[in-house]
């Protein structure tokens, strides 16, 4: 229980910072963004509506004389309403609407890519591990070769090779745009089949470290005597690989997730751009072309919440699988 | 790990600096050539090749005709300007890597020497900063900066302030484990200062690991900044491979099929994070050597001697005869040397030697638990079981031995504290082996198989839900014991049953030992240093040193008329609780 | 030793993933097909996704200018044509310019229903004298309805050269459906009624369609479908024309030349148009700082550009001759004065004139080859906007060869808001952009933007599109002149013109580099009746409104 609540309270001074660390950044920059931000909606025909302006200060910081405790607070209280203004790069929508339509493509693509690399990656390298001194050692550098391959290069490469050349893929967007965003399967399967591309490049660029990670663990469990008293119990060799080996070696990989997540949404934010992908990391680098600072910070924070929660997740669930947190605390 | 003692391995390394150099294998060799090979292109070929900005009206070329990698839609020769992108991209590589690697350092290393309240904040904060979002952090921060003022150095300063947390919470557990080690504490306690203790005790033990997070370091940087610059948000007046890779896009260089343009910059950096990522596969070997690449050797081992006939008479369960084991390697280390012993039906075996004898070497040959580089070399093993008669046990199939084992042989190891799954339960592990040999039986009469020999133990049979790092020692050990009895095996091997465990266990354990040895009447092959101790339990005792049987007798006659020197040693080197006080130094002091 | 064969579980996986992907595959549907008649589909390079908005007067507005709302005639800047009728059948002038009269077209119907009249007419025009905020060609007349299909505007000044924006670029909207909109400079228009001949099928963020007006007053046209995307840029706008799914887009695309070789069944067609320049701000007096104030400094680098080199790379030879007059040397050619220095800009660099003008003006070259004054290097900026991929490559091989003279060029890449942003403030030295036409192919209109006092103002205040800060009072005299003259009096026009253009040339606040070819691609496999070479019916780029619509009148699906 004790792990639980340390897990949690971790995460919520992670997430704290994280949200102070927001507020302090365009304060410290040179220049003025709220006036930029004004210019920018007065040439949208927004005008010059106080309270506009004010939620911007508050956002971003003002030349006032106000306490920044008092700042702080406000914004606070802006971010707990779901309140970061109207979006400049998308005017007149809210942030918050530009963030939920986009949010939901962004974590179906990292989610799925990831847990596919995980599983992919991390099965590979318990055979890997396991069967030491064959043709699966040459697999490790392999995939380390490709995890050192800008993502952007090898999306782009795939999009030539298979998108253009043999014409297996679409090149492009999330879904075919003559559908009707739904759940209905035609939707489904072209979202689906629109993903391929880009969860590909997720894949195959952050399959290596997984690899490489559950192959060392496995070297290192098999050496450990439950796993000799496990073959001294004649036990059969696919049982000894996956319950005495894997199921310890996979244990500080689900701990060294976290390093693993922050890899894979900095490289979703290329891939969206590379393949037109109408996610979160699209929009934030819209946000920045267009000096959308308010758009730019929203995201920032939802990408930060939503990294922190998955780890929380991981950590839970290493809670369950680990049985020695449980009782240690 | 317990079963090689580190006498009988290669000889002890000299020194501590030497066991950090990199071991020399393929690997390393291709990374350090990869490495190499672009710094020095990097480097050198910047005052080698053209003016890479000069254009010419020639525009997008293939390759050829005076340019080696063709040129770029301005006519700007596509390698030069590859060399001066590839400096470029070093020079940032590198200053991240220092600076990320300093600071990961201070937060991980100092905060963990120093402990306490420092240890816990430095913690939190690297966490922290590890969790947040590396690259949407760097997006923003780069976004505020305006495009004046963004050159290298901004760039560098913002990566590295965003990638140290990785590597500080990796060396931080790591200079944890090596703050408890004795040299350390050694040197505290001899009262120097803290600054000598972390840079002469402690940054020469993680140097590799140092080493290891400087080169992620170095990677992470170099694809970072080409995805920034890609992205447009990179160094604006510098030439980096991400700047050059941006223009090639603007160009349309892939729509146009001018793949010279375009793939050699990202070749380079996938080239050169893959040479890195080799060279970090030795350093990796370097903190663990079990990575090390294992050379399966090509061609049969040398098939054993076929096992004699037995002499007549003789009721044995288990016959050695001239056993060998060997641990390949560059010196080839003969751990065992011509063994051969007899193990009759029902009786207690002791073998006694002093550590690194090669007792327990012996004890996996047996059931043929050796893995590379040991094995066994010459001689044979004989099963002779009750029912189907002579098994050489070292010509078994593979099938063949995972039945025998267990079921006709069985073993508990030396220190039960890790031989127990610690993920699965005591009941689980108890119950695997019924289901893999005993597959007929139902769930119910596996359950009270388990029960009726955990009561047989000493066990409380509602512990068996319980997870090994819930029992204590004692208890983790006649959990072993009630496992390796499962099956009824004829034969059981306990090696140093007792040797971590206070007196009173121990001979608590040992007397039911000897309760289910009498009920159930299986042989026992008990290995233990401790000779006293055979005296009093075991029927024969033989005495090993250095790899050999030295003698072998009843324990009677050991005790009375011992015939080997070193026999005879042992059995003075045990203190008596009967004897004048200080003989046993004073003997073992006498020339 | 019975064991699970290595790979044979990332295989299974494998295996399954495939099968979703075909499953998924066959899911998905045709882009343009339907079932009768193929679908239009038209990039504008969006690049970020659409907000619905078709208020023809909004900044925001994401289209239907031309298609679903109609101007009341059709001016055609490519080419000297008389304007075509549209809402409007006829117009006239009062002899001094203070009166317009127009008949408008009788039995139009809004796509409502309601009937059209000129009611309408004077409800919009009057929107932009009640809301300052929309009036930006300050109109300044009073419209009122004669009868149901007469209209009269009269102005206080001569106003002959406000009816090309009035006639051509006003879009009329329905009177009984926009009384009601309180802000009508910013309202959003989701449900669009118009007279055009589209009306909004579907929006989308990625797209929104079109179709068909069935009731249109010309007849419903041959074109039932268009559907607009968005995408993520230039780089997306090319891979999808590659791939055939896109059949009209304007810009820079990949192996222009051979366009109907790289891709099967389109065809190219290149405008020239707008005049590329490098903006300089320019006046000391005005607030500009730096040596482009120095008209020495702007004639030397007009003189030490290489234009043919810089046509063929950066913009694969679409761009040609450009006049220091800024007039089109096609369109307007027997307007250029024959006084001017040079009729068109050299398409060689002439590098010996140049430093011989740095030299003149008191300029030295250093020791490491880059002219200076007064101790300060001859070193400029040169912004220009990242995604702008055409003049990206233009400013660093400009770079490159004013280098070649002994200037430093320094380039920077700005984000579109902090280009208009340097623009507006005047906080630039130079900036590569285009000028652009009027609502009419009058040459007054380019002038009267970039090069009246009355559209600029000092540093730091915001001016209209003469940013340059240029302000020269005999140009402003003629362009005063002009303003009274009848356009059709090309006599009495021509001494002002030519006043103008000669100023123009020996100041040069915009220094003139070529004049690009907008490049039209269209997929004329599946759709015939394109604005060509030959027949330039209308100006053929995706986003011109309203000639888009004149295009899509005119469009056939192919073989039908």
């Amino acid at each position: 229980m004790r792990y639980y609540l340390r897990k949690f309270a971790f995460y919520l001074v992670a997430l704290w910072a994280a949200v102070t660390l927001n507020f302090f950044i365009p304060r410290m920059m040179p220049g003025d963004p709220v006036d930029i931000l004004m210019a920018k909606l007065q040439q949208r025909g927004s005008g010059v509506d106080p309270s506009a302006r004010r939620a911007y200060e508050v956002l971003l910081g003002t030349d006032s004389d106000e306490p920044l405790i008092r700042q702080y607070i406000s914004y606070l209280g802006n971010l707990v309403r779901g309140d970061f203004g109207i979006s400049v790069s998308d005017f007149p929508t809210p942030v918050s609407t530009v963030i939920a339509t986009s949010l939901p493509w962004t974590v179906a693509l990292v989610g799925i890519a990831t847990v596919l690399a995980v599983l992919v990656g991390t099965v590979l390298g318990v055979f890997v591990g396991w069967r030491r001194g064959t043709w699966l050692d040459s697999l490790v550098p392999a995939t380390t070769v490709l995890a050192a391959v800008p993502y952007f290069w090898l999306a782009l490469i795939l999009v030539a090779v298979l998108g253009s050349a043999l014409g297996w893929f679409p090149l492009l967007g999330g879904y075919d745009v003559v559908l009707t965003p739904g759940w209905n399967t035609e939707f489904l399967g072209s979202a689906l089949y629109h993903g391929v591309l880009p969860a590909l490049t997720i894949v195959i660029s952050s399959v290596g470290g997984w690899l490489l990670g559950t192959r060392n663990m496995m070297v290192s469990t098999m050496a450990e005597d439950y796993v000799l008293t496990a073959r001294a119990k004649g036990l059969r060799e696919r049982r000894i690989m996956i319950w005495y080996a894997a199921r310890n070696a996979v244990l500080p990989s689900v701990a060294g997730f976290a390093i693993s997540l922050g890899f894979v949404v900095a490289g979703s934010i290329v891939t969206e751009q590379v393949f037109a992908y109408p996610g979160i990391g699209s929009k934030l680098l819209q946000a920045v072309q267009n000096n959308d600072y308010a758009l730019m910070q929203a995201i920032f924070l939802v990408i930060t919440v939503a990294v922190l929660a998955a780890n929380l997740a991981v950590d839970l669930l290493y809670g369950v699988i680990d049985p020695r947190t449980r009782t240690g605390g | 790990m317990t079963n090689l003692s580190p006498d009988l391995l290669e000889p002890r390394p000299s020194a501590g600096w030497r066991n950090l150099v990199p071991r020399w294998s393929p690997k390393l060799a291709v990374g350090s050539a990869l490495i190499l090979t672009i710094t020095v292109f990097g480097l050198v070929g910047p005052l080698l090749v053209g003016d890479p900005d000069r254009i010419d009206n020639i525009g997008l070329t293939p390759p050829g005709g005076g340019h080696l990698l063709g040129t770029t839609q301005t006519g700007q020769d596509v390698l030069a300007q590859i060399a001066y992108a590839t400096r470029g991209s070093l020079y940032i590589g590198l200053l991240v890597g220092v600076m990320a690697t300093f600071l990961s350092a201070l937060f991980g290393i100092v905060g963990a020497y120093v402990g306490g309240v420092v240890d816990e904040a430095f913690s939190l904060f690297s966490n922290v900063m590890l969790v947040i979002p590396g690259l949407p952090l760097v997006i923003v921060i780069s976004a505020f900066v305006p495009p004046e003022q963004r050159g290298a150095w901004t760039i560098a300063l913002v990566l590295a302030i965003t990638g140290w947390a990785g590597s500080a919470r990796v060396l931080r557990a790591q200079t944890l484990s090596v703050r408890g080690r004795d040299y350390v504490l050694a040197a505290r306690v001899a009262g120097e200062k803290p600054w000598r203790v972390i840079g002469v005790e402690i940054l020469p033990n993680l140097l590799p690991l140092l080493a290891s997070q400087f080169v992620f370091a170095v990677i992470a940087a170099i694809l970072s900044e080409a995805g920034l610059s890609f992205l447009g948000l990179g160094a604006s007046s510098s030439s980096t491979l991400g700047t050059m890779l941006y223009y090639a896009q603007n160009g349309f260089a892939l729509q146009r099929g001018a793949w010279w343009w375009f793939v050699p910059p990202g070749l380079v950096i996938a080239l050169f994070g893959c040479g890195l990522a080799l060279v970090n596969f030795s350093i990796d070997e370097i903190i663990n050597p079990k990575l090390r690449d294992l050379r399966r050797r090509v061609g049969a081992v040398a098939r054993p001697a076929t096992a004699p006939a037995l002499s007549p008479g003789h009721d044995a369960v288990l016959t050695l005869r001239d056993v060998c084991v060997t641990y390949q390697g560059e010196r080839p280390v003969r751990a065992v040397r011509e063994v051969s012993l007899t193990l009759r039906r029902g009786e207690i075996l002791g073998l006694a030697g002093e550590s690194g004898c090669g007792k327990t070497t012996l004890a996996y040959a047996v059931n043929r638990l050796h893995r590379p580089p040991a094995e066994v070399t010459a001689g044979s093993v004989t099963f002779h079981d009750r029912v189907d008669g002579d098994l050489d046990v070292l010509a078994l199939t593979p099938e063949q031995l995972r039945a025998f084992r267990w079921s006709k042989l069985s073993m508990v190891f030396q220190g039960a504290m890790n031989a127990l799954n610690p993920v699965l339960t005591i009941r689980a592990q108890l119950q695997d082996v019924l289901t893999t040999h005993r597959p007929e039986m139902s769930r119910a009469a596996r359950r009270a198989r388990c029960v009726e020999l955990l009561t047989l133990v000493g066990v409380d049979s509602r512990r068996s839900r319980s997870y090994p790092h819930e029992l204590s020692g004692g208890m983790r050990q006649r959990v072993m014991i009630a496992m390796a009895l499962l099956l009824e095996p004829q034969v059981v091997i306990l090696d140093e049953p007792t040797t971590a465990l206070d007196v009173v266990v121990q001979r608590g354990i040992l007397q039911q030992i000897l309760r289910l040895r009498g009920e159930l009447g299986f042989a026992v092959l008990l290995i233990t240093h401790d000779l006293p101790l055979l005296l009093e339990v075991a029927d024969r005792i033989a005495i090993m040193l250095d790899g050999q049987i030295v003698e072998h007798a009843s324990a009677e006659q050991i005790r009375d008329r011992p015939r080997h020197p070193y026999t005879r040693r042992l059995l003075d080197s045990f203190p008596s609780l009967t004897g004048e006080s200080g003989a046993f130094v004073r003997s073992a002091a006498a020339p | 030793m019975v064991s699970k064969k290595p790979g044979a579980g990332p295989r299974a996986a494998a295996a399954l993933m495939a099968a979703l992907v075909v499953a998924a595959g066959c899911g998905s549907s045709d882009t343009s097909a339907g079932p009768e008649t193929p679908t239009l589909v038209a990039y504008t390079g969006q690049s970020t996704d659409y907000q619905i908005n078709f208020n023809p007067f909004a900044p925001t507005t994401i289209g239907g200018t031309g298609t679903i709302f109609q101007t009341l005639f059709f001016y055609n800047i490519v080419r000297d044509d008389e304007p075509t009728p549209r809402l409007g059948t006829q117009f006239a002038w009062n002899a001094d310019g203070t009166q317009l009269s127009i008949t408008l077209r009788d039995g139009v119907r809004w796509s409502d229903g309601q009937k059209f009249t000129a009611d309408d007419v004077v409800f919009t025009l009057d929107m932009f004298s009640k809301h300052k905020g929309m009036n930006s060609t300050g109109y300044a007349g009073r419209a009122t309805a004669v009868d149901d299909t007469h209209v009269s505007i009269a102005f206080d000044q001569p106003s002959f050269v406000d009816g090309p924006s009035v006639l051509g670029k006003t879009y009329i909207v329905p009177a009984h459906r926009w009384k009601d909109i309180a802000d009508p400079a910013v309202a959003v228009v989701a449900d669009p009624v118009g007279t055009g001949p589209y009306l909004l099928e579907e929006f989308k963020p990625q797209a929104y369609t079109l179709k068909a007006n069935p009731t249109y007053f010309g007849g419903e046209p041959a074109v039932k479908k268009i559907r607009y995307l968005a995408l993520s840029g230039n780089q997306s706008g090319a891979t999808a024309l590659k791939a055939g799914q896109i059949d009209w887009q304007t810009g820079p695309v990949p192996d222009v030349k051979d366009v109907e070789k790289n891709y099967p069944g389109y065809k190219s067609v290149i405008t020239p148009v707008n005049q590329i320049a490098l903006y300089t701000c320019s006046s000391a007096a005005l607030g500009c700082q730096g040596p482009q104030t120095d008209p020495a400094v702007r004639q030397a680098i007009y003189h030490a550009i290489d234009r043919t080199q810089l046509n063929a790379l950066a913009f694969e030879g679409t761009g040609s001759e450009v006049s220091p007059s800024f007039l089109l040397p096609d369109r307007d050619g027997d307007l250029i004065s024959g006084k001017l220095r040079q009729r068109t800009a050299p398409m060689q660099p002439d590098p010996t004139r140049a430093q011989q003008i740095l030299e003149g003006a008191g300029y030295a070259k250093g020791s490491d080859g880059v002219y200076a004054k007064d101790g300060k290097p001859l070193s400029l900026t040169l912004k220009t906007v990242s995604g702008w991929t055409d003049y990206i490559t233009a400013v660093n091989t400009i770079g490159q060869q004013l280098k070649q003279v002994g200037i430093k060029l320094t380039a920077q890449q700005l984000s579109w808001n902090e280009f208009v942003d340097a623009k507006d403030r005047g906080q630039y030295q130079l900036i590569i952009d285009s000028l652009y036409q009027g609502p009419a192919p009058d040459p007054y209109y380019l002038y009267s933007y970039f090069f009246s006092t009355a559209q600029t103002a000092k540093v730091g205040a915001k001016p209209g599109p003469n940013v340059s800060r240029f302000s020269d009072p005999q140009v402003d005299q003629a362009l005063d002149a002009l303003k009274r003259i009848n356009p059709a009096d090309t006599a009495a026009r021509q001494p002002h013109l030519e006043a103008i253009q000669t100023r123009v040339e020996q100041a040069m606040p915009y220094i003139p580099v070529l004049t690009q070819g907008t490049i039209n691609v269209y997929h004329d496999a599946k759709f015939t009746g394109w604005p060509s070479g030959g027949d330039l019916y209308a100006f053929p780029a995706v986003w011109a409104h309203p000639d888009n619509a004149e295009v899509f009148l005119r469009l056939k699906p192919a073989g039908k």
